[in-house]
């Protein structure tokens, strides 16, 4: 691939992270699906590999990795399972608002715990009747001494039914409150849901709070704050999910290749019919240009650049809809054998479509990126 | 950095973000839709990375970041310029 794109020590632990994956998750990722849920096993060999804590500072107990070693952690742990990656991703987010918004006594009370994997993070913005429409969000929050009392109803929450520790967005009258909320706490119910079309073992809930009190100190930033905080979270989340779609669109072209190399029809093997070129030819580059913008946005992160955001927006625009057509592809290649529960680039195929909906779903990119388009117009050189 | 420059490097931050021909100092950003919430963010981290203030949580206050002369008047007062 581009190793002069990184470092050895970047390198380093992108193979490390491949054999943690290729080792605890691929072999199991099938039968994760199935039950839909994550052996209890993955969460603790996570935190033990320091994954739960990558967007940890070093003083708090964290890995601390830089956005580029933290995207190839998502590649590699979303090109063997998604749904392990979707924990990457929302547990993620709630230690970047922490780390981003939080106080100093919140951090040093939750980013410890976060980083050892004690405490785990959920992401709580969707409700039933507001979702790409955030601004909309139903659920109150009303001032109650010191804490906040909090009613309403989130769904569709990744890892919902197991977290801990749930980053919620509520409002008061006319400002946005983000609340962290005791998973456990009186007033908040938990129901976990099942069926879904992908990322199946990613433990969905919906979670319901009834007259919950939320104590003192658990307001991140200040009223009025709670979409910004929101969006930060999000901005971090799609940047986890851009590089996962990398990840699963190389466990795409890697099966593809291998079936359409050894598969004989016609008397010669499938990767000898021009049709079928075409489709992994379409597969390399996509991966590939898809990886570049991932590489893109990580260095602008990393650079604390003001384009990171949107970087960011065209790397998940771009990979999520390249993971698609690639898992699209790859089933087609292999044919009957594709379809098959027992193959896995049928999950690709599901796993795949949920990435255009999560973190922003494609159409709301779409609109993000035509609104800052007159940024890559060229200035007039005389102007 | 004096406060003309950094009305200048604001400027051209924002430059980076939307579109700042047609904006002026005392443009609501928000109403104006110049500044969304996804790019709040950005702003916050320019003003603490360019011009060395620190944020404490009474300093979320949208009024702080609502225009150029409103962020420029705040990043004075967190000097104890004024």
């Amino acid at each position: 691939m581009e190793p002069h794109l990184w470092t050895a020590e970047q390198e380093s632990a992108r193979k490390g992270f491949r054999a943690f994956a290729r080792r605890h998750l691929e072999p199991h990722a099938a039968r994760f699906d199935r039950e839909e849920r994550l052996d209890e096993d993955v969460f603790a060999l996570m935190a033990a590999q320091g994954y739960l804590g990558a967007l940890v500072p070093v003083a708090h107990g964290g890995s601390a990795l830089d956005p580029l070693t933290f995207g190839f952690l998502n590649e590699e742990i979303g090109a063997a399972c998604s749904s392990a990656r979707s924990l990457l991703t929302v547990h993620g987010m709630v230690c970047q608002a922490m780390g981003a918004w939080g106080t100093p006594e919140q951090k040093a009370r939750w980013l410890p715990e976060l980083a050892l994997g004690r405490a785990l993070g959920a992401f709580a913005l969707t409700e039933p009747e507001v979702g790409s429409d955030a601004r909309s969000v139903q659920t109150t929050a009303t001032p109650d001494g010191q804490g906040w009392v909090l009613n309403g109803h989130k769904k569709w929450i990744t890892f919902g039914e197991v977290a801990t520790l749930l980053l919620v967005l509520a409002r008061h009258g006319e400002q946005t409150l983000a609340l962290l909320v005791d998973g456990s706490a009186p007033g908040v119910q938990r129901t976990p849901i099942r069926g879904m079309l992908g990322t199946r073992a990613s433990m969905l809930a919906e979670i319901r709070f009834q007259d919950c009190r939320v104590p003192p100190g658990r307001l991140l930033a200040r009223p009025g704050f709670g979409f910004p905080v929101m969006a930060s979270a999000l901005d971090l989340g799609r940047f986890s999910v851009a590089w996962g779609c990398v990840g699963l669109g190389q466990a795409c072209l890697e099966a593809s290749v291998r079936h359409a190399s050894t598969r004989q029809q016609f008397g010669r093997p499938l990767a000898g019919h021009q049709l079928v070129q075409r489709m992994l030819a379409d597969m390399v580059v996509g991966v590939r240009a898809s990886r570049l913008l991932c590489l893109q946005a990580a260095a602008a992160r990393a650079a604390g650049h003001p384009r990171s955001t949107l970087d960011t927006l065209l790397a998940k625009y771009h990979a999520s809809t390249m993971a698609m057509r690639a898992a699209r592809d790859a089933v087609q290649v292999h044919g009957a054998s594709g379809c098959s529960a027992e193959n896995p680039v049928s999950r690709y195929l599901r796993d795949a479509k949920t990435m255009e909906i999560i973190e922003g779903a494609t159409e709301i990119l779409q609109g993000l990126i035509a609104g800052q388009a007159r940024g890559d117009v060229r200035p007039d050189p005389e102007g | 950095m004096n406060p003309d420059s950094r009305q200048v490097a604001l400027r051209a931050f924002l430059g980076n973000l939307c579109e700042v021909s047609t904006l002026g100092d005392q443009d609501d950003l928000f109403a104006g839709g110049f500044v969304n919430s996804l790019y709040l963010v950005s702003l916050l981290n320019f003003v603490q990375g360019e011009f060395g203030v620190v944020l404490d949580e009474e300093d979320f206050d949208m009024d702080n970041f609502r225009s150029i002369q409103a962020v420029l008047d705040f990043v004075a007062r967190k000097r104890g310029e004024v």
